[in-house]
């Protein structure tokens, strides 16, 4: 923030009016930056703010839709949430253990895929490229229909597959930790498409000069791989985290669709609560879950944020 | 094919979808003869009666393929000057609904909802006051189903269909499995009883009873808790009475008598296993209500399939349960918002639809049983169906109906206690208590507690 | 392992160097093909379940063929070329009413524009905050990012109030265009892309050339980042695409559906049985035009147009 206001500390000034008039005229020199990023600006306040406003004020309030009005309760309902909801806090276990394990497996395994399809005369690319696309252009309903399929415990291939090397049929969507693995499973299958994407899109941005340097000097593939791929894709990589934390802790129509919040709710979800208490008539109590979420993502975001602040660019990430 | 750069792959791949494409298109206009044309439902010609100068527009929101469609269309024939349209909604009708209601307009004229949205509606004060229509057909009209559009004291939608459950089986199975075919009053433990040696012998099952214990698995609980006289909440649906009596406890442990013998068909219900099963015999009876025969018959094509096998009977005794051998699950009524512009042709249109021969014909073509009992006492007899091996599905129905209780409420509270298949407390508590990690009164009595403390919720949202 | 840096192993033996190289490639390949099968299965499984007639579907184990050979049934249905009896059969009674390419016509024009918009936009923006510096840059930008926390489930009730009832956008499809001019993700995304990979000293000569900002945008950085809009692209396509609960809210007009809500319809189980041969032929051909989308612009992903900028 400071490096904006460079041109006013030549000038020794101690008036509050002229600091004010120096960071003015630096706004209206950057006018064309300001008008470049306004579009979110302003679709966000007519769109979003409104929208966010109102469901702040419901959270606050009973509601009973329609065109009742909303009867303020204060801090009720984020109470009530807290104190006696019979199934928030397994919702909220569940969805820190998904978060915990799918996000770094997830993210790993899909920066590990988008380097092999970026090596060099990789034949068949493109057709290979297309086809990791397919789960995330595949129907989400179908991919439930198909995976419950697959899993079945008595007749779904991947039992039958397990029989074959002698492992009993495992219950897959009826039990609860099979359940939970089922579910993850079924993100990475997921996720894995949009994942790749990116980390293809941000590799191929990498010049294949760094690497030929980097021949010269002797290094091997694993060094190369740690020592600039990584570094380079750090400001990605933290995009990727982020995102999929957030979506992570959003998670409700897959796991909806494959175990309906799974055996004895062990896949339910926080947003699967969230919906349960709209479609319950709750909407005020429902809204302030809505908040109370996007709570724990600022925390865990922010926390992320500070860990990896390195992150942010890739100035002075590159050892040579 | 990867000789060179990516540019060559890109052209082959573009030459093989192009012959790919052409090659699907030539399938595709092979076997065409001429263009196709709805089949029609050979609605009688009637000269247009005094009902003809009715005009105006209704819109009707319902999914793809519904019975209210085809009264609708039956309808505009009779009445050249009503324009009936079916918006196509998905499940999340919640939200468009919502929507609508809390905008002020844009609410359909017309919507097909389930006995516990009408509650909610109903008591909302968002639904159309159709009490007079009703109480004009009131005694046409099955008594245990127009209850339950009956909000303090006034009715706030047109019955729709009606859902006794019955016992379906298949004899072909039983004989297979040396069984003799049930007596009229079988009772529930030699009915488990056979289905064991069933299981045995034929590796069929008799009832539906998947690992998650949802869908129509909840049967085996909710027919019991029905036969029983047990309710989940008073008429108001503001007391829960489910723990109030021993209805809920006899009803779970007949539950797990039936999970204990194992001999139930292990699927979740509607899924591609569950389908398998039907088709191949292994699903040989099990509880249902009269609409599952659209599904099964959209399935079971075939005489191998089972088409034409099945038969319908009155389901088994429950001890203390024999003047209610039956159950509701599902069925709908046909209801209308306040917000509506035309309330007299939506009221206009229910008389049709279920007061009049003609709309319960139509909508009992399709496949649900009107409520209209001149049409149930006539007509039902000679209702299609591909499923059963004989008519006598209509009398085991007739008698089914009369067995109904007029005194089983589906509140609000109904649908949070998830028996009517499943939701998160009926997964918190009833697979716990088959598996025996939970005793039975106490889950039980559990159970009811957290339905109150829901339910308080949901009733104070309402105030 | 030896290809992935495209760096040699420093061994010794010439012969052994090559032969781990075809190792390595060998090895490549059927981990790729392994993880291709994977990700086909369920659209493999869809694509033989929309050739089967209905009866057939479902049995025990899920088939690898066509038992009794494909059956375009279900595509003439909805393309409309069926037989009188095939209608008749199909158990759904308006069918003849469903304009199925209409259907896929609706939804390419709103992800079509949808993504100019977007990615115009959210370049720009990202742009902006990756290579400029004006006062509160860093304020705004974590505005940003804040506003992707919030779950917008409830919000749907005043979005719709707004859209729908102040602006009078029903039945129309500016609600999929206007809101989404510029997104958090899409402003992130390339946030991060063109910090990872442009250089400011290519700005900066930039500049001292004379260059206006959005000349500078458009001219330089939109070519070097080809690859990361097509990403951009590609996501917020699919996303748009596939979109179907605000979709579900905004249009009500038959003529104006999109596909996802129309296939929607087929997996109603309420009533009647989920008409799984539908969904599925449904599904195959709402995705093709993706995949083709994809597969003709992901060459975009792979040229590197990096090389030749940095010169001097």
């Amino acid at each position: 923030m400071a490096q904006a206001i460079r041109t006013t500390s030549a000038i020794p000034q101690t008036s509050r009016s002229a600091r004010w008039r120096a960071l003015l005229r630096e706004m209206w020199k950057h006018r064309v930056d300001y008008l470049f990023i306004s579009p979110f600006f302003i679709v966000f306040l007519v769109f979003g703010v409104y929208p966010m406003l109102w469901g702040f004020r419901l959270s606050l309030s009973r509601w009973a839709g329609g065109q009742r009005p909303m009867e303020w309760v204060g801090l009720n309902n984020y109470i009530g949430l807290f104190t006696n909801d019979p199934l928030l806090g397994k919702a909220f276990l569940n969805t820190m253990m998904l978060l915990g394990w799918i996000l770094p497996t997830g993210l790993a395994f899909a920066l590990v895929v988008a380097v092999m399809l970026n090596a060099r005369r990789l034949r068949g690319r493109g057709i290979f490229r297309t086809l990791y696309f397919l789960p995330f252009v595949t129907s989400g309903v179908i991919v439930a229909i198909v995976f419950s399929q697959f899993l079945d415990k008595n007749y779904g291939w991947v039992n039958l597959l397990l029989g074959e090397v002698g492992i009993p049929p495992v219950p897959w969507l009826v039990e609860a930790i099979p359940a939970q693995i089922s579910v993850t499973l079924l993100l990475h299958w997921m996720g894995s498409g949009t994942n790749i994407l990116i980390f293809l899109g941000a590799l191929q941005a990498i010049e294949r000069e760094l690497y030929e340097a980097a021949e010269i000097d002797g290094a091997n593939a694993v060094q190369s791989f740690f020592r600039i791929t990584v570094p380079m894709l750090r400001p990605v990589l933290l995009f990727m985290i982020i995102t999929a934390t957030i979506g992570l802790i959003n998670l409700y129509a897959q796991v909806k669709l494959l175990t309906n919040g799974g055996p004895q709710n062990n896949t339910y979800t926080m947003f699967m609560r969230m919906m349960d208490l709209i479609g319950g008539n709750r909407f005020g109590e429902g809204a302030a879950l809505g908040f109370i979420m996007g709570a724990v993502i600022l925390v865990i975001t922010f926390v992320q944020l500070r860990l990896l602040r390195s992150w942010w660019t890739v100035e002075g990430n590159l050892k040579s | 094919m990867f000789k060179n750069t990516r540019s060559i792959s890109r052209r082959r791949f573009l030459q093989a979808a192009a012959l790919g494409a052409t090659g699907a298109l030539a399938a595709c206009a092979a076997p065409v003869a001429q263009p196709a044309q709805p089949a029609q439902p050979a609605a009688p010609a009637e000269a247009p009666a005094a009902g003809s100068e009715l005009t105006g527009e209704l819109i009707f929101w319902g999914h793809a393929d519904h019975p209210i469609y085809d009264a609708g269309q039956a309808f505009m024939k009779k009445h050249p000057g009503v324009t009936f349209t079916q918006v196509e909604i998905i499940d999340e009708r919640t939200t468009k609904v919502e929507a609508a209601l809390a905008a002020g307009e844009g609410a359909p004229d017309l919507n097909w909802l389930e006995a516990n949205e009408v509650q909610l509606y109903g008591r909302r004060g968002v639904l159309l006051d159709v009490t007079d229509v009703v109480k004009q057909y009131e005694k046409d009209l099955v008594p245990a189903k127009t209850a339950e559009a009956l909000v303090n004291g006034r009715y706030y939608g047109m019955p729709g269909d009606i859902t006794p459950n019955t016992l379906w089986l298949r004899p072909d199975i039983l004989e297979k499995a040396g069984v003799p075919m049930f007596e009229k009053d079988v009772k529930y433990e030699d009915f488990l009883a056979a289905a064991k040696t069933v299981k045995e012998k034929a590796d069929s099952s008799l009832y539906v009873f998947g690992a998650d214990g949802g869908g129509q698995s909840s049967l085996m609980f909710q027919c019991p808790f029905y036969a029983l006289g047990g309710n989940v909440s008073d008429e108001s649906g503001e007391e829960i009475l489910f723990d109030q009596g021993d209805a809920a406890v006899r009803a779970v442990a007949y539950a797990k008598m039936a999970w204990d013998a194992g001999a139930g068909l292990d699927a979740g219900w509607f899924s591609p296993p569950y389908w398998a099963a039907i088709k191949e015999g292994r699903l040989g009876g099990t509880y249902s209500p009269p609409w599952m025969r659209g599904f099964f018959e959209t399935e079971v094509k075939t005489p191998e399939a089972g088409q034409g096998k099945w038969k319908s009977v009155i389901l088994p005794v429950y001890e203390g349960g024999e003047k209610h051998r039956t159950n509701v699950w599902g069925g709908a009524t046909l209801c209308s918002y306040t917000q509506t512009k035309v309330p007299d042709l939506v009221k206009k249109f229910m008389e049709f639809t279920f007061a009049t021969m003609e709309g319960a014909q139509v909508t009992a073509d399709w496949g649900i049983i009107p409520p209209y009992l001149p049409w149930l006492t006539t007509r039902l007899k000679d209702a299609k169906q591909t499923l059963f091996s004989d008519q006598t599905w209509t009398d085991t129905l007739n008698e089914a109906l009369a067995l109904m209780r007029e005194d089983y409420y589906r509140t609000p509270a109904y649908g949070l206690s998830g028996i009517a298949g499943g939701g998160p407390l009926y997964d918190k508590y009833f697979i716990p208590m088959m598996k025996g990690e939970l005793d039975i009164e106490a889950g039980v009595k559990q159970w009811a507690d957290d339905l109150r403390a829901e339910n308080k919720k949901l009733l104070e949202g309402l105030k | 392992m030896a290809v992935l840096a495209s760096a040699p192993f420093t061994s010794s033996s010439k012969k052994g160097r090559a032969w781990s190289r075809v190792i390595g490639y060998a090895l490549l390949y059927a981990f790729l093909v392994v993880l291709a099968i994977i990700f086909m299965f369920p659209f493999y499984s869809m694509l033989v379940g929309s050739l089967m007639p209905k009866e057939e579907l479902f049995r025990s184990y899920p088939q690898l063929w066509p038992p009794n050979g494909p059956q375009f049934t279900a595509y003439r249905l909805l393309l409309q070329i069926a037989s009188p009896e095939e209608v008749a059969a199909s158990g759904l009674q308006n069918i003849s009413n469903y304009n199925f390419i209409r259907y896929i016509f609706n939804t390419l024009l709103i992800a079509s524009v949808a993504v100019a918009l977007q990615v115009f936009f959210n370049t720009l923006a990202g742009y902006t905050f990756a290579k400029r510096y004006f006062p509160f840059k860093d304020q705004l930008f974590g505005v940003i990012l804040a506003t992707l926390l919030l779950p917008a489930a409830i919000n749907f009730v005043p979005f719709y109030l707004l859209v729908a009832g102040t602006l009078g956008w029903k039945d129309t499809y500016w609600p999929f265009w206007i809101p989404n001019l510029a997104t958090a993700f899409g402003i992130f995304l390339m946030r991060q892309f063109i910090a990872s990979t442009i250089p400011d000293e290519l700005i900066d000569s930039a500049t001292i050339d004379g260059a206006s900002q959005f000349q500078i945008v458009t001219q330089i950085v939109m070519p070097i980042m080809a690859g990361g809009m097509v990403v951009l692209g590609i996501l917020t396509f699919v996303a748009v695409y596939n979109e179907y609960i605000l979709t579900n809210l905004i249009i009500s007009k038959p003529d104006l559906r999109t596909v996802q809500l129309f296939l929607a319809n087929f997996k109603q189980a309420t009533i009647r049985a989920p008409l799984y041969d539908l969904l599925f032929a449904g599904s195959v051909m709402a995705t093709v035009p993706l995949l083709i989308l994809f597969f003709v612009f992901q060459r975009r992903l792979v040229e590197g147009v990096m090389s030749g900028a940095i010169k001097g």
